[in-house]
């Protein structure tokens, strides 16, 4: 990867090298597109200034009258649309879309190209009808491939807001109406995870007519933040300088039982050194480090590209994550608060934490150990129904003791100890009984949990 | 790349055979000498390893019921049954534990498996008896700057229950000890204590207890560090890279050496330790690339092996010669010292680990991923077994208070073994100092005073002109034969003469006095030796004279008449590996090339463009110039070498002109510092105009 090419296209060397591994943030400037720039199935399609789903029961919908979300709610009678008024050719578009449990929605290109976008939180082997799946339709009859299974599955949970960039390159034509390329999805991006790249759409119907985008939801979908530009990027062919290879990737997935995997990692742009990442069956995985006794984070898809490690000596020594990291707080998640306004503390010293190991449980994943403070705490985390299941539990005594289970922006309490962070980010439910405080600091938000290890251990379950 | 390791062997076989014709032309029986191979006494085999298994030896481990743990530089241990392939059935491989940091060590000790991680030493436990490790222990933890040069290595018991570890230097263009405690190494007690024990260590990837329970350790080659040893370690003790004593004011250091005391005078190292208390010489030095270039595991011949009459001694592995060395080891005055001979070469792969199995043979893990090895495979597992043949060898050498006994392992012929012509001793050293490796330096040769043999003409006494500590003394016995007239396997050794010891002198009477004695038992011993003093001073003027011609196959000016400058300016750096960045140039014949090579790697490397095809040949002439090579950059004088850079330093460049060949063809371009002709070199095209 080192100084191989002469365009250093990141994005582009990535789907070289291994097809799956770009993560790519949503940072894009285009036009706006509102709800009055689309022909709307009226009944049923609405705009508000707030929409929330429920993760945990489908029919309850809070919403808000006012602009920026584009609510579709089908009706058993009727799907949820919008038509774009303008046409489009070459079509670089992204947005924000939230899902109802199960709710199904697609996005038609040149009027006729599927990109699927519905629900399939949870899915571990997506097929082409789930989130980021394309329906490619080949002329050549075949019903036994008829669509795209995305790369890996990127859906977010119910409820949670999630991000779309597709860079879509339109049919050509010559002078005289005669198709010369087929129409592309160049690339597909969810919640910044390439799921397709470089797929051809062979239809060959030359179809001149409609070029509208269409929306089409079964259930309820919220979109925001729609932009475009009217262009794909130029292609650029990587070029080899002196006849050099090109590194073949070594891409790392768990098999038959959990991958824990003690390796450097680039977090924040700082080199960690004593990281575990675990990858999972249920493509769910994480990574803690020893040094804070911190679930630092998670991610879903494809495992590890340690290539950086395992590649000649390996001088990074580096394992990068195949997917697009939820990323929390290197810092340390038991601390002593004298005052309930007491600032946590920022990292821990090497020495302030022995750290002991771990030990697998029968499926094959960890507790970790450590001692602190002179507590012995074991940091149990699983995946359990798409979740990170976490479990906490120290034994000693210690006065003013809390967890912190979250530092985020914002926190809002949904209620029965289940809370959702950010903008509608990612879930936090509270398993034990125990008192979750919200409380500021810094400027941030914490979820801190006043902890006696002789009242048991604290669980909490990460979803998105 | 097979073709190579065969031309290499070959070759090596060459140069003995043609030392022997030599001898012969002079000695009585020239007719009758029979020649030894390594194969006719130890046996190499295979063993064979599951495709999908990439078994980069880190670490072995024979445990208890016969089973072969073996770690890897992919953080896997696997459990191999059956390593002997008794009942010609294959061995099994079970994945005990997976995913650990580059695991460089294993071992079984009071009943737990132990294995070394880059950032931890761990306990492996198997607690629900499915034989898959459930339980990831950490012993004890250190920090990590991210280096990838900060390997670590161990557990080895210590006598007082301990686990020994060591902690590389990190690489950053030198070698530096960028966390809390590379470059030492440690003592790790039951309940997770780290004791800091010694430091100065650079490379420390093998090490071991002899039959005494002291420890030594192996020793690669690098800043400050003139070639390759091993060395004893005691508490306490600085070994010689400085890079690690700026952990040495830690409240729990018991090194007293601070960085500022360490002289970079390029001094010979016994000496600098002369005026600087605590720092410790090798024990035996290892000739760089005559035996070794990276020394690596250990392991002690005691009686869980059977390996032939060496009892007593250590074998010490080489990860890029992919060979075994022997070392015999004598305290004399209290400090270690010994003689290292070749054992056995052609393994296939980088040498890491050596362990006995229960057969008494001996276990053989290797790599070579990103380092390169003249055994060309990636990773390998061999197993070498003593057919119960004596071969035919120097068995030790030790100190005399006037010289060595040379021990052998059969009784030798007394017709040459009189003779002082059969032996070849020269002293040198080297410099000590912070540029990676050292030229051989000081280097004398020393006339053989008196010669004994003994009454059961198993051991030569010799005596020498003078004697001086803290030289390595290349002791050659190229003309001695076996009674039943074979010539050595091996007949050379090098020993490191720390401490003259006390002692009677041998009297020098008229039969023991050379000359006279050569004189008497043969009738043309003088002209003998002045034609052997003629043929060396022969040598010398050619080398002088090789300076002088080779001049212009470095020219580091650019000529006055390119006037208008170079018609193309090339830089290369070598890669990880042993490659070189470009491994293909393509020009025209008589193009005026300005050619920069700069050394970004951390090992030496030069550049030698040769004749079409003829990149082995010199590397192979490269490899015997023995302890001259460094001195010569490592070119041989042939014509078969066109151009040339200087051998390079890390960090350093050599920028040299040269016309491309009027002739068309494919010329080579090769490194030839100890061994890297086997893999890295490249083509240069030269087109017709």
């Amino acid at each position: 990867m080192k100084k191989t090419f002469k365009f250093l296209n990141i994005a582009l060397l990535c789907l070289i090298l291994s097809g799956f591994c770009a993560a790519q943030n949503l940072n894009f400037s285009g036009q706006n597109l509102t709800l009055k720039d689309f022909n709307s199935s009226s009944k049923n399609v609405s705009e508000q200034s707030l929409v929330s789903f429920d993760f945990k029961n489908p029919k309850k919908i809070s919403k808000q009258n006012g602009s920026g979300i584009i609510l579709l709610s089908s009706t058993k009678q009727e799907v949820a649309s919008l038509q774009s008024k303008k046409e489009f050719g070459d079509l670089t578009l992204s947005m924000d879309f939230m899902l109802n449990a199960n709710a199904k929605f697609s996005i038609a290109f040149l009027n006729q190209y599927l990109l699927n976008l519905g629900d399939s939180w949870g899915i571990a082997n997506p097929t082409y009808s789930d989130l980021g799946g394309i329906v490619t339709k080949p002329s050549i009859s075949n019903n036994s491939k008829i669509g795209n299974a995305p790369l890996s599955n990127a859906a977010n949970a119910p409820g949670l807001w999630q991000q779309l960039l597709v860079k879509f390159k339109a049919t050509e034509f010559d002078a005289s109406g005669k198709k010369t390329n087929n129409a592309r999805f160049l690339e597909v991006y969810i919640n910044g995870v390439l799921v397709q790249q470089n797929v051809e759409l062979p239809d060959e119907t030359v179809n001149a007519g409609n070029k509208s985008l269409i929306f089409t939801a079964e259930g309820d979908v919220a979109v925001r933040d729609i932009k475009y530009t009217s262009s794909v990027p130029k292609e650029q062919i990587a070029q080899l300088e002196n006849n050099d290879s090109v590194t073949n990737p070594i891409l790392l997935e768990p098999n038959q039982h959990p991958y824990l995997l003690r390796s450097f990692i680039i977090f924040n742009r700082k080199k960690l050194t004593h990281t575990i990442s675990v990858g999972s069956l249920d493509k769910i995985h994480f990574t803690y480090n020893p040094l804070q006794g911190s679930l630092i984070q998670i991610w879903k898809g494809g495992f590890m590209d340690v290539t950086d490690m395992w590649h000649e000596r390996g001088e990074p020594q580096t394992a990068r994550p195949l997917g697009n990291p939820l990323k929390f707080l290197n810092a340390p998640t038991f601390g002593v608060l004298n005052s309930p306004t007491d600032p946590w503390a920022d990292s821990l010293k090497f020495d302030d934490i022995r750290f002991k190991g771990y030990a697998l449980n029968q499926n094959g994943y960890p507790t970790f150990k450590y001692e602190w403070q002179g507590l012995a705490v074991e940091d149990e985390i699983i995946i359990e129904n798409h979740q990170v299941l976490r479990t906490l539990k120290a034994t000693g005594s210690l006065n003013n003791l809390y967890a912190r289970l979250v530092s985020a922006k914002s926190i809002t309490d949904l209620g029965n100890n289940f809370f959702v962070i950010n903008d509608r980010e990612y879930y936090i439910d509270l398993k034990s009984s125990a008192k979750a405080i919200i409380r500021e600091s810094n400027g941030l938000k914490e979820l801190v949990i006043p902890y006696q290890p002789k009242n048991g251990s604290i669980q909490y379950a990460i979803i998105w | 790349m097979k073709k190579h390791k065969f031309n290499f062997i070959l070759a090596l076989s060459v140069v003995i055979v043609a030392m022997l014709n030599i001898s012969n032309s002079f000695g009585q029986e020239s007719d009758t000498i029979k020649t030894q191979k390594e194969d006719e006494f130890y046996i190499l085999k295979t063993i064979p390893i599951p495709q999908n298994v990439e078994l980069e030896v880190g670490g072995m481990v024979l445990l208890p019921n016969d089973v072969l743990a073996v770690s890897t530089r992919k953080g896997d241990v696997w459990m191999i049954t059956n390593p002997y392939m008794r009942n010609g059935q294959s061995p099994l491989y079970k994945l005990f534990a997976q995913g650990m940091h580059e695991v460089l060590g294993i071992n079984y000790i009071n009943n737990d498996i132990y294995v070394m991680q880059r950032s931890e030493l761990t306990r492996l436990r198997d607690l629900n008896g499915d034989g898959i490790a459930d339980e990831y222990y950490t012993m004890a933890t250190w920090p990590l700057a991210g280096n990838y040069h900060e390997y670590a290595y161990g557990p080895v018991l210590a006598k007082d229950g301990s686990m020994l570890v060591t902690l590389n230097l990190g690489w950053i263009g030198y070698g530096e000890s960028l966390s809390k405690w590379d470059g030492w190494m440690l003592k790790i007690w039951p309940d997770g204590r780290v004791e800091p024990f010694a430091t100065g260590l650079r490379s420390p990837a093998g090490f071991a207890l002899n039959d005494e329970g002291d420890i030594f350790y192996s020793e690669n080659q690098g800043d400050w560090v003139g070639s390759g040893n091993i060395t004893h370690i005691e508490k306490s003790d600085f070994l010689g890279n400085p890079a690690g004593l700026i952990w040495a004011d830690q409240p729990d250091s018991p090194v007293k050496l601070r960085k500022k005391d360490i002289p970079d005078t390029g001094e010979p190292k016994f000496e600098v330790a002369k005026r600087v208390p605590g720092l410790k010489t090798p024990s035996v030095w290892f000739p760089h690339s005559i035996l070794g270039v990276s020394t690596s595991g250990m392991l002690n011949y005691d009686s869980q092996g059977s390996m032939g009459p060496f009892k007593g001694q250590l074998f010490v592995g080489d990860q890029g010669q992919s060979k075994i060395m022997r070392v015999n080891l004598e305290k004399v005055n209290g400090v270690y010292q010994g003689a290292v001979f070749p054992f056995r070469e052609g393994f296939s792969s980088g040498i890491l680990r050596m362990n006995w199995g229960s057969d008494k043979s001996m276990f053989v893990g290797m790599t070579s991923r990103g380092w390169g090895s003249t055994g060309d495979k990636l990773f390998g597992l061999q197993q070498l077994s003593w057919n119960g043949k004596i071969p035919f060898e120097i068995h030790s050498i030790v100190a005399q208070p006037d010289g060595f006994k040379i021990n052998f392992t059969k009784e030798v012929s007394e017709a040459e073994a009189k003779l002082a012509s059969s032996y070849n001793v020269t002293s040198f050293t080297y410099k000590y100092h912070s540029k990676y490796g050292s030229p051989v330096i000081n280097q004398a040769k020393r006339e053989i005073k008196a010669l004994e043999i003994s009454e059961d003409k198993m051991s030569v006494r010799i005596v020498v002109d003078s004697l001086i500590n803290g030289y390595i003394y290349e002791i050659k016995a190229v003309d001695v034969k076996s009674t039943d007239n074979y010539a050595l396997l091996h007949n050379f050794g090098y020993y490191t003469l720390n401490s003259v010891p006390s002692g009677a002198k041998l009297a020098i009477t008229d039969r023991n006095r050379v000359g006279l004695a050569d004189v008497h038992a043969h009738n043309h011993p003088m002209p003998k030796v002045a034609k052997k003093a003629h043929a060396i001073a022969a040598t010398q003027s050619s080398v002088s004279k090789t300076e002088i011609t080779k001049v212009t196959k470095r020219q580091t000016k650019m000529p006055a008449d390119w006037t208008n400058g170079p018609d193309k300016t090339i830089v290369i750096t070598p890669k990880p590996g042993l490659k070189f960045s470009i491994d293909n140039i393509s020009i025209k014949a008589g193009t005026k090339i300005k050619l920069t090579f700069k050394n970004t790697d951390d090992m030496l490397h030069n550049m030698v463009f040769t004749n079409p095809g003829k990149a082995s040949v010199v590397g192979e002439l490269a490899l015997k110039l023995g302890l001259n090579a460094e001195q010569l950059n490592y070119v041989p004088n042939t014509k078969d070498v066109i151009f040339y850079t200087a051998l390079l330093q890390p960090n350093q460049s050599d920028t040299i002109y040269f016309t491309a060949p009027a002739k068309a063809g494919d010329y080579d371009f090769v490194c030839t510092y100890s061994g890297h002709y086997l893999i890295m070199r490249g083509i240069m095209k030269v087109i017709d105009k």
